[in-house]
């Protein structure tokens, strides 16, 4: 990937907060409390790469990439998409921005509308942006150039025009993420925030799907948001990798150095968990262990604390900056220095 | 929970509040006035007189103060003179409101003490014929005109047979029997139509007793099955019963209107009607005043049983 | 063109599996083919509906007159289907209308939640804890020209239809905003939603193009089963004389007639009514048999 291109960036987010207020029930009755489901996230995605964001469930990646794909409104901090700053804007004042930006969801049921026809969710962005594009395209937005869009659409997911007339419910689940798939690429947007598009699917499908969003990514000039909970998914398709922990990103990097010298102990762990050909190469440390901390009432200091074997007293007072490892490896620990050797995991997965 | 009553309680008597509002502006809407009336009944008056009149009795204030001022005097206990009857309101409503609870009440006591056990029966054995028989007499109950099974019961057993009174009631003081005689045809109208709705309330909340865990356990331990329906599971299954009946108790007093009117039964019914046919407008008023205040007692009655028989209610968790 | 795989379609076919829904659903299309067909019968008797005869009041079935006439000697079998029609069309009207109203507060309600919500439930909630028929029995007696309707329409001969279609869509709009509240509030939260909000749609395109579609099944089955409990209504209204006015005949009218003649011609009682029951229970048992087709456990 030549660094021109890189330079441009799609989404630029500085201390990105969200919080939800929610109702808890206590033994006195009703409560409010205010989940921070994200915090201070900064991150920089340029045009043409794949960010993956992982970690354990309720750290907050799908909160994130809903901000980020411009569903919810950030509580604090600035968002930039493709230039454009999107902070305090309304739902309205959103929509030109949003052909930039779309997203796949993790269930490929629920996100088509029973009652359509596919061919119905494939022309309705159409419908909605009349205006999109040069005049060429304005003059294809007919009924039948829709068609003819949504018929070459199909073809790039694997679909055939035929299944255009049917609905939702009479594809499999592998085909009916391919119809999202194409429903996202309709408007020709240049990033795509994916929230674990193949976790619903059976193991079989899943490398399908990972491929063919891999095709689509060179064919269309995507920029991808990749949200998941398994590194191994992430292996094929990330060229970033950030890690999560209770609505911060505890460690950012190239998927290389991700793989071999993680620093943070949080994706140590996770490393450690993902299953390996050779079961019997030492494993150093131990494997996360216990549930991640409530984000109504985070801990003080790093929030990992409780959960690491490495825990000292700065850990439990003070909340870890972010530290630069090298130039495309930053990692928040006061231990960052502290290496172990995943390298062993990492060429496995590369082969 | 206190704070539960609370708000119900207020919001009930809010509603009450503009109920008493809309009831009087609906009333002012009917045809003719007061002081038409009067006019008719005097040939002495002049139209002069009328509009003097109208000044004396308010009648010419806009319709908010005219309220205002009607409700001032009814909160002072005034509740003025019914036209028809020629006495206070009050009078008049309470001896309808009794004959009413007479009627009604018999009529309820029945239709429940008839509808648990066939709900029951019915729930016992599902897709037996007493099931579907519960299933086709609960839908022939909500379709049928209840004026018409009146009017039906009237033509057989006064008609035909000559065996009841076609409508009116027994005279104060009146033998037993004689009472019980003029009741027959509108309790058995009134029961006939609730009879399979209340059967299937019993039969549907008795099923979704037994398919919980502990009657199933019950009854794969061998305890006998019959001992386990009627002892167990049939308490159980009265509190979703118990809260729809309260709701429905608030809705007879409306629903007896069709059957008083067609029987002649003295009741509340049958007063609304006339007051409103017969441009009484002072007890109209009252009447349905009283009517919504007891409809919504019982709709308060029925939401409060519930939230007290079933734990699993969270008080105020849909508030904000 | 049906689509062979549409939801509806495949509703339809577990339809034909509940008899009894089936035989209703016949019973109610004869029932509007005789009584569209009410001319004809006209043209074929030699009287007309309305046609007075006072010379053969109140006698038997004959050839003439199949069901006998009334006491002023009108076809009692004429009358009957236009009564039909007007308790059928008041019925269906009334019941759209409602459902109307009860969809697009009910919509609101689910879709925008929050203060909206409170308002619109507690109305709801208020209507449905009133004493509607002695409610509605002071509705249907207000004078029209005291609220300003100009003379022409007081006077019109319509009027009384327009009348209960308005007052029964007042009040019988509750069920419908209940139930379509509740299923937009599961609806909106199923991701094709926020889907629709990704391409850009506005909350009408959402709530109108893909929320109600999928509510198409729950209301469906709700009017069928108030189009029967608005034809009792329409027609105890009618029988108390304040619904529709003769000689306009309905169903109901029929019936105060025959109260009055109860010793002299029982048998008057009996038609109208009859008829009320079977409409009335096969509405409820279509209803009921939609209810099961379109039941969502079963959908896909
Ligand atoms: N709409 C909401 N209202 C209240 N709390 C929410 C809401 N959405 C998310 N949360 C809370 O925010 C936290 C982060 O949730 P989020 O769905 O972003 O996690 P996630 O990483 O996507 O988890 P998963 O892997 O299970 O999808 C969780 O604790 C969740 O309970
Ligand atoms: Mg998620």
């Amino acid at each position: 990937m030549d660094n021109n291109h890189l330079s441009k960036t799609i989404v630029e987010a500085k201390n990105l907060t969200k919080t939800f207020a929610i109702k808890v029930a206590t033994e006195k009755g009703w409560e409010k409390k205010a989940v921070a489901a994200v915090t201070d996230v900064n991150l920089t995605i340029h045009a043409g790469e794949t960010l993956a964001l992982v970690g354990e469930s309720g750290c907050g990646k799908t909160t994130l990439g809903r901000m980020l794909a411009l569903f919810y409104q950030p509580s604090s901090g600035q968002l930039s998409i493709h230039g454009n700053s999107v902070t305090g804007l309304k739902n309205r004042q959103l929509k030109p921005l949003r052909q930039h930006v779309q997203m796949i969801f993790q269930d490929p049921m629920s996100s088509l509308n029973p009652r359509h026809t596919v061919e119905g969710i494939l022309t309705e962005p159409m419908k909605i942006f009349p205006e999109l594009g040069g005049a060429e395209a304005k003059r294809q937005n007919t009924p039948a150039g829709r068609f003819e869009k949504a018929a070459k659409l199909m073809d790039a997911v694997g679909l055939s025009k035929a299944d255009l007339a049917k609905y939702p419910h009479e594809f499999s689940g592998g085909q009916r993420q391919r119809i999202t798939i194409a429903r996202a690429l309709v408007l020709n947007p240049a990033f795509i925030v994916a929230d674990e598009p193949v976790s619903a699917l059976d193991v079989s499908v899943q490398s399908q799907i990972l491929n063919l969003m891999k095709d689509l990514r060179e064919e269309f000039n995507l920029t991808y948001l990749f949200i998941s909970h398994d590194l191994a998914v992430v292996h094929h398709l990330a060229d970033r990798i950030a890690v999560m922990y209770l609505g911060r990103i505890v460690e950012i990097a190239d998927r290389n150095s991700l793989f071999a010298d993680a620093r943070h102990p949080y994706t140590q762990s996770l490393l450690r968990s993902v299953p390996t050909v050779t079961p019997n190469k030492s494993k150093i440390g131990q494997i996360l262990q216990g549930d991640p901390p409530s984000p109504i009432n985070p801990p003080n200091g790093c929030a990992f604390h409780p959960r690491c074997d490495r825990a000292t007293d700065i850990c439990r007072e003070q909340l870890p900056d972010m530290q630069k490892v090298s130039d495309t490896h930053f990692a928040a620990c006061h231990h960052h220095e502290h290496r172990v050797n995943t390298d062993s995991l990492h060429t496995m997965a590369d082969t | 929970m206190r704070w539960f009553l609370f708000t119900r309680v207020t919001q009930s008597l809010i509603v009450l509040m503009i109920m008493s509002f809309v009831i009087y502006a609906l009333i002012g809407l009917m045809p003719g006035d007061p002081i038409d009336l009067m006019i008719s009944a005097n040939p002495n008056m002049t139209a002069a007189d009328a509009v003097a009149l109208r000044e004396l009795f308010g009648l010419d204030l806009p319709i908010y103060k005219r309220y205002l001022n009607w409700l001032g005097t009814a909160l002072g206990g005034d509740l003025g003179y019914s036209r028809l009857f020629g006495q206070p309101v009050l009078d008049v409503l309470f001896p309808a409101m009794k004959n009413t609870v007479v009627l009604m009440g018999t009529a309820f006591i029945l239709s429940v003490c008839i509808a648990i056990p066939v709900g029951t029966f019915a729930a016992s054995k599902p897709r037996s014929p007493i099931d579907y028989g519960v299933n086709l007499f609960a839908f022939a109950g909500i379709s049928i005109p209840s004026f018409w099974l009146a009017l039906m019961l009237i033509i057989i057993f006064s008609v035909f047979l000559g065996w009841f009174p076609a409508g009116g009631i027994a005279t104060e003081g009146a033998p037993f029997l004689e009472q019980i005689k003029y009741m027959v045809l509108p309790v058995a109208t009134i029961t006939i139509v609730s009879i399979g709705g209340h059967s299937r309330y019993v039969r549907s909340s008795m099923l979704e007793v037994l398919r919980q865990d502990y009657i199933r356990t019950a009854r794969a331990k061998g305890a006998d099955n019959n001992r386990v329906i009627w002892k167990h599971a049939l308490r159980n299954a009265m509190i979703p019963v118990v809260t729809i009946l309260a709701l429905d108790f608030g809705f007879l007093f409306s629903g007896a209107l069709i059957t008083e009117t067609i029987y002649s039964w003295p009741g509340m019914g049958k007063l609304i009607f006339d007051s409103v046919m017969g441009n009484d407008f002072n007890l109209a008023l009252v009447a349905l005043l009283f009517a919504t205040a007891l409809t919504l007692t019982g709709n308060l009655l029925a939401d409060i049983c519930y939230a007290w028989l079933d734990p699993r209610i969270v008080i105020g968790g849909d508030s904000t | 063109m049906i689509n062979q795989n549409s939801p509806l379609f495949l509703a339809m076919r577990r339809f034909r599996r509940h008899r009894l829904a089936i035989f209703s659903c016949c019973v109610l299309l004869s029932m509007i083919v005789l009584v569209i067909s009410a001319p004809l019968f006209e043209i074929w008797l030699g009287v007309s509906a309305n046609q007075v005869d006072l010379y053969s009041r109140m006698v038997g079935s004959s050839l003439q007159h199949p069901l006998g006439t009334d006491e002023l000697g009108r076809d009692v079998f004429l009358r009957l289907l236009y009564g039909g029609r007007i308790s059928l069309f008041t019925g269906l009207t009334a019941a759209c209308f409602a459902a109307s109203i009860g969809t697009v507060i009910g919509l609101s309600a689910g879709y925008f939640g929050g203060r909206l919500d409170a308002l619109l439930m507690r109305l709801t909630d208020s209507v449905i804890a009133l004493p509607l028929l002695p409610l509605l029995i002071v509705l249907a007696a207000i004078d029209l020209n005291k609220i300003g309707l100009p003379e022409a329409i007081v006077q019109s001969e319509d009027v009384s239809f327009y009348r209960i279609v308005l007052i029964v869509a007042l009040t019988g709009w509750t069920t419908v905003a209940r139930l379509v509240r509740g299923a937009t509030l599961s609806l909106k939260e199923r991701e094709f939603v926020m889907a629709a909000r990704g391409i850009g749609a506005s909350d009408r395109h959402i709530m109108f193009r893909h929320i109600l579609p999928n509510l198409l099944s729950p209301i469906i089955v709700a009017v069928t089963l108030s189009v029967g409990s608005v034809i009792l209504l329409e027609s105890v209204l009618s029988f108390l004389g304040l619904g529709i006015q003769p000689p306009m005949a309905s169903w109901g009218n029929m019936l105060t007639n025959a109260q009055q003649l109860i010793w002299e011609a029982p048998l008057l009682a009996v038609y109208p009514g009859l008829l009320i029951f079977i409409t009335v229970i096969s509405f409820n048992f279509l209803g009921d048999g939609l209810q099961d087709a379109f039941d969502p456990k079963a959908e896909y």
